[in-house]
């Protein structure tokens, strides 16, 4: 627990220097995960989906994104805190280009008590700005899943999916 | 204005997370006591994304198979040290589904694509826990000639879901003290299920073949969690036997069941 306050004041810490900056959006999303490893081994199938919302600021060709994500999975909900740094790649009048890399601790709930949850990922997304004020974007890319706790309490929890996500973004 | 706007919309992105993350920890799941690596029953388990299938090691094949629905919020794998014991002594296939969200209510049917892998089984039973049991129960209301037999344990039919005239046998065992689902509630639902006969330990005498039947059983002393191997959980009762002893006693009807009916 005493690691999740941490990366909780973390994400605080993030969020504030977030809003130091000049532009900011606030984007909600769907993940879908269509799964290719399972638990070590091989085993394509549907795997999970969440719902994300991020506070992003943008700051020349950087953008930087803090915020939180819901999910469920076969092993029941779950809570991460998506941090993302990224660069826009392409930009055009209605067409912004980027990448992102994520980290996101967070936790599976359980009971009695949660078991630490931890996700990285790699993705590419390509936003149509719609208007001056509103995007909606689409991106792709692969998340690694891990629970050292619950691999080593109750059986394996080693993931990689491919993150399918759309989302809007409104300018604050 | 710009900052009242961004703080009114901020505000209400606060809220709408709060809201939110309220329901998500009211859907926390139940997870396992121990770990299924730590089963000692002459079992190979194996954990796949749809599932986890226990078959029994250097036994004959079987043509029955048990297909399992797990409690709603519960972790599958709690439901493995049970089914393992039971695959040990039955020497069939038992197969424990994972549900979304660990919701069986998300997947009903979840149960007919895990079946085609296995098509030297012509006997399905199949078994659910709680949510686990209502959700079997909708299954095998909508798809009556998939499966052989059906046991709740703690359990019983949703309203829609008459399965009064099914061919099927069902084995209905519920813990004596159990909060959860309540036993009243489970009596009120008997004109769902086939012509009900009680099992005590001094009477178990089946119903004959001729029709189909439910045989009911109460097993003293024991609470809901113990159908699987984890809780307790929230609003049941102090049970008064081991779990183990509880284990015991499900086993020794359920074996007793899959006898009568021929599919051991």
């Amino acid at each position: 627990m005493k690691r999740f306050l941490f990366i909780i004041l973390i994400v605080l810490a993030a969020s504030v220097s977030l809003a130091a900056e000049d532009s900011f959006w606030l984007n909600t999303g769907l993940n879908f995960f269509p799964g290719l490893i399972y638990d070590r081994n091989w085993d394509p199938g549907y795997s999970s989906s969440a719902a994300s919302i991020s506070l992003a600021a943008e700051k020349d060709s950087f953008v930087f994104e803090a915020g939180l994500e819901t999910g469920y999975s076969d092993k029941g909900f779950n809570l991460l805190l998506p941090l993302k740094a990224g660069m826009i790649i392409s930009h055009s009048e209605k067409l912004n280009i980027s990448s992102f890399a994520s980290v996101m601790p967070g936790l599976m709930l359980n009971r009695p008590s949660p078991f630490f949850l931890f996700a990285a990922e790699l993705a590419a997304k390509i936003s149509w700005l719609v208007s001056d004020d509103f995007t909606l974007s689409f991106s792709i890319g692969p998340r690694y899943t891990t629970s050292p706790d619950y691999s080593r309490e109750v059986a394996p929890l080693e993931m990689i999916d491919l993150n399918i996500g759309i989302s809007s973004g409104f300018r604050l | 204005m710009k900052n009242n706007k961004f703080r009114r919309r901020l505000y209400r992105q606060t809220i709408l997370i709060l809201i939110l993350s309220i329901f998500i920890f009211a859907g926390c799941s139940y997870r396992p006591t121990f770990s299924p690596a730590d089963i000692d029953a002459d079992v190979t388990i194996l954990e796949t994304r749809q599932a986890i299938e226990i078959a029994p090691i250097n036994a004959a094949s079987s043509n029955t198979g048990l297909l399992f629905y797990p409690g709603g919020l519960v972790d599958s794998r709690v439901y493995t040290e049970l089914l393992a014991d039971f695959t040990e002594t039955a020497k069939l296939i038992t197969v424990i589904l994972k549900m979304p969200a660990n919701l069986a209510i998300f997947d009903i049917d979840a149960g007919l694509s895990v079946i085609t892998d296995y098509p030297e089984i012509t006997d399905w039973i199949i078994a659910g826990h709680s949510l686990g049991g209502s959700m079997a129960a909708a299954t095998v209301s909508e798809n009556p000639d998939v499966y052989s037999g059906l046991i709740f344990m703690d359990s019983y039919p949703a309203d829609g879901d008459s399965l009064k005239t099914w061919p099927g046998n069902v084995l209905t065992l519920f813990s004596s003290i159990e909060k959860v689902n309540e036993p009243e509630r489970m009596q009120k639902t008997l004109d769902l299920i086939p012509p009900a006969t009680w099992l005590t330990d001094a009477s178990r005498l089946y119903p004959s073949a001729d029709s189909n039947y439910t045989v009911i059983h109460q097993i003293d002393g024991g609470s809901h969690s113990y159908f699987g191997t984890y809780g307790p959980q929230d609003g049941d009762y102090t049970p008064t036997v081991s779990r183990a002893d509880f284990h015991e006693e499900v086993i020794d009807y359920m074996l007793e069941f899959f006898t009568e009916n021929g599919w051991i």
